[in-house]
């Protein structure tokens, strides 16, 4: 699990749900620091899930998911706001961003989206070695 | 010379005899006799000396040499018909005496002559003559003075009437004629009553008896308007000052008779267009007034003064400085000093709050412009109060309004913001009911009053500038410092993104306005560096004193702004954004706030390299003290960015 958000009032109640879920976490403050935990670690199919804020400063959500999308088509993603903002949603949605979670999000909806993610990633990941 | 102009004095008489012992008898006898006398013998001679000399008389013989006498008396006559010739001659006869006579001589005395009949002719002779050309005299001075008379009577503009005592015309002149269009011979003899319609006539021959009865008259001397008659039956106004005079042949009347047509048009022109006026002044709800150039007398002021100040114009008339009674006593000397001084340049253009009798206050947008006459010097000073209460509140609404729209642009970066610390404090308190740990359990709680602590912090900011302006009063406020805040505000918005903020703040005085809406301003102008950057670029946000303003900028990096359309984006409703993306409203509202501050607001853009905004605002003087300076380094805030000089800060 790569979770990124700026702020660490996010960050570590989804970082110690995920945990108490049996998920390895791993997180980032931002766009950049995400990218370079994905390059750096060698593997393109480390994450399972990526899990992304919108707004951050120095490079923002929609930037890295972009750049997500190139580097690694096949890992899904799911963005977290604070405010929706529906055209910017859609937009993503079409860049295949797989769902989206509105700030504040209870413990069970974040590990219900997160468990279906992962089982839609694994069964693309089975569909692609076959 | 004494004498010779005594002997010039002296009548001088011509003899003309051929015999020289009579020439020198007569001479001798009309030299004692004090005339001066020339002799000459024949008749070529005293023609010749009749010619060259003035004579009162001559005498003169009917014998002569080369002329006889009735050819000399023929020729004299020719040349001065006047001279008195008296013939002398021996042949006396009847015939003689009706032939010369009839040739003109005033006298025919016979020889040998009586000393006493020649000195006594001679005199008469010389009267007569005098007599003759005074009288000629006199007649040639009547005759220049009617000449003179007929000639401006004819030439005059104004027609000129003489009528008798029954009012029956004797002369008319050509500018009756073309008044009245009668010929003069078609009026002489006829009555006045011609000229007149028939509703002036009875009251006229009531006058001609009245005067002629009694010589009285109501109307001699005077000036009169009255309607004239024209022979095509046609009415006009006229202007008619009557004379009389008297003589043995009774009473005659002169009238000099104008046409006012055009006159009675201008004035009724006149009167309409003052109808007009004082229906305008008196109807408008504006109050219109007019002052001479030092105040000290009022002209005119329209009756709108009573409805909007409660007072009456007759008080204003009275003591024409008491409308400024009505303005709260702290601003009545601004409101003073800008009559005098701007009112006589055409700047005058002032806002002021009155208080009526009642208790009630209205707001009033005063403006003069000043009159001059030919040479250029004022002389009187125009204005229009006009009574701006519910435009004011209207304006005021629109600020509120405007201000509603920016927080809702404003809401989903608050939403951003706010939702960060509640998804901590929902997941650690999630976290926490299945947490055993004390330890852990402590730790979260910590976690979660912090989070809290943050939404409060959030809450308040957000809670500031949304406060209602109703219950926002003008306060010292600092530039700089609103500036800070303002930025706090707008940063939460998504569109923020990578901005770099810059701040210069000089040491500046406060400015005396309500927080709200000095907030709004820069929300506003940040609002718009922000999405003229579109999430990269530097907003310069600056602030420094230029004599009694404070000047503030804020410059950005972003897009700029077309110079066609500078001079368009304070207009309410004029937008470059998308729809839905602004009012419109924004720069307009600011505009409105800071001229309503006496302030003002500048824009300069380069399109490609950004755009910079500068408001001018007037430093705080009501304490009449010097200028309070706020120091950014000591002044205690609740802002988390505090300014300090100038430095560069960045969004985390």
């Amino acid at each position: 699990m790569l979770v990124v958000d700026d702020e660490p009032a996010v960050r570590k109640p989804i970082c110690l749900s995920l945990i108490k879920a049996g998920y390895e976490v791993v997180a980032a403050e931002n766009g950049a620091q995400a990218i370079n935990t994905l390059d750096s670690s060698g593997t393109p199919f480390m994450a399972d899930t990526i899990l992304c804020d919108l707004m951050m400063p120095q490079c923002d959500g929609a930037q890295a998911i972009s750049y997500f999308r190139v580097r690694y088509p096949s890992v899904p993603i799911v963005i977290m706001t604070g405010a929706p903002d529906f055209v910017l949603t859609e937009l993503l949605r079409k860049q295949g961003v797989t769902d989206y979670l509105l700030k504040p999000v209870s413990e069970q909806r974040l590990l219900q989206t997160i468990r279906v993610t992962v089982a839609l990633h694994a069964l693309r990941r089975r569909d692609a070695t076959s | 010379m004494n004498t010779e102009s005594a002997v010039s004095q002296r009548p001088m008489v011509l003899v003309v005899d051929d015999d020289p012992d009579t020439c020198e008898a007569l001479g001798d006898l009309l030299e004692h006799e004090g005339y001066r006398v020339h002799t000459v013998h024949d008749g070529t001679e005293a023609i010749q000396q009749v010619r060259q000399l003035r004579y009162e008389a001559v005498l003169l013989d009917m014998r002569l040499p080369n002329l006889d006498g009735l050819s000399v008396l023929k020729t004299v006559m020719d040349v001065d018909p006047k001279l008195p010739v008296i013939i002398l001659t021996a042949y006396a006869s009847t015939e003689n005496k009706v032939d010369s006579l009839s040739k003109g001589a005033f006298a025919y005395v016979a020889k040998p002559y009586n000393q006493e009949e020649v000195t006594t002719t001679l005199r008469r002779a010389i009267a007569v003559k005098i007599l003759a050309v005074k009288s000629e005299r006199v007649e040639t001075a009547l005759h220049e003075s009617e000449e003179r008379f007929r000639s401006v009577v004819q030439s005059a503009t104004d027609a000129i009437v003489v009528a008798d005592q029954n009012g029956r015309i004797l002369s008319w002149n050509k500018s009756a004629q073309r008044l009245f269009l009668y010929t003069e011979d078609e009026v002489a003899g006829q009555s006045l009553a011609i000229l007149m319609p028939a509703c002036h006539r009875e009251a006229h021959q009531r006058g001609v008896d009245r005067m002629r009865s009694t010589g009285e008259s109501r109307v001699i001397g005077k000036t009169i308007e009255l309607r004239g008659l024209k022979k095509d039956g046609s009415e006009f106004p006229l202007e008619l000052s009557l004379a009389s005079w008297k003589t043995t042949a009774g009473t005659f009347y002169s009238g000099i008779i104008r046409d006012i047509t055009e006159r009675k048009q201008a004035e009724d022109a006149l009167r309409q267009s003052e109808e007009r006026f004082r229906q305008v002044t008196e109807n408008i709800k504006e109050v219109f007034w007019m002052t001479e150039p030092e105040k000290n007398t009022m002209l005119y002021v329209s009756p709108a003064y009573e409805e909007i100040w409660g007072r009456t114009c007759e008080s204003l008339y009275a003591s024409p400085r008491s409308w400024l009674d009505a303005i709260d006593p702290a601003d009545r000397q601004r409101v003073l000093e800008a009559a005098l001084t701007k009112q006589i340049t055409g700047k005058y253009d002032e806002t002021y709050q009155i208080m009526r009798p009642d208790g009630t206050t209205r707001w009033i947008e005063d403006k003069a412009f000043p009159i001059r006459d030919a040479s250029g010097t004022v002389y009187r000073i125009a204005g229009i109060a006009t009574d701006i209460t519910e435009r004011k509140q209207i304006q005021d609404q629109l600020i509120q309004t405007e201000k509603l729209a920016s927080l809702g642009t404003l809401v989903s970066g608050i939403a951003h913001e706010i939702n960060n610390p509640v998804q901590g404090i929902l997941g650690m308190a999630e976290i926490i009911q299945e947490e055993h740990d004390p330890e852990k359990v402590r730790e979260y709680a910590r976690d979660i009053a912090a989070y809290s602590k943050h939404v409060a912090t959030i809450v308040r900011d957000f809670a500031c500038y949304a406060r209602a302006s109703a219950h926002d009063d003008a306060t010292a406020l600092d530039l700089g410092e609103r500036m800070t805040e303002a930025v706090k505000m707008v940063r939460r918005c998504p569109q923020f993104g990578r901005i770099d903020v810059v701040t210069a703040f000089q040491a500046t005085p406060t400015i005396q306005a309500r927080r709200t809406e000095i907030d709004q301003v820069f929300v506003n102008l940040i609002s718009n560096a922000v999405q003229a950057m579109d999430g990269a670029g530097r907003l310069t946000l600056a602030t420094r004193m230029e004599g009694t303003m404070v000047i503030a900028s804020v410059a950005d990096t972003g897009c700029g702004i077309p110079q066609h359309l500078l001079s368009k984006i304070f207009d309410p409703f004029f937008t470059t954004k998308d729809p839905g993306k602004g009012t419109g409203l924004g720069l307009s509202v600011v505009y409105k706030i800071v001229t309503k501050y006496g302030g003002a607001i500048g824009v300069e853009s380069t399109e490609g390299h950004g755009t910079t905004f500068t408001v001018r605002l007037l430093w705080e003087t009501s304490h009449n003290g010097p200028p309070t300076e706020v120091s950014h380094d000591t002044q205690p805030t609740d802002c988390s960015e505090r300014a300090e000089g100038v430095r560069v800060s960045r969004r985390r």
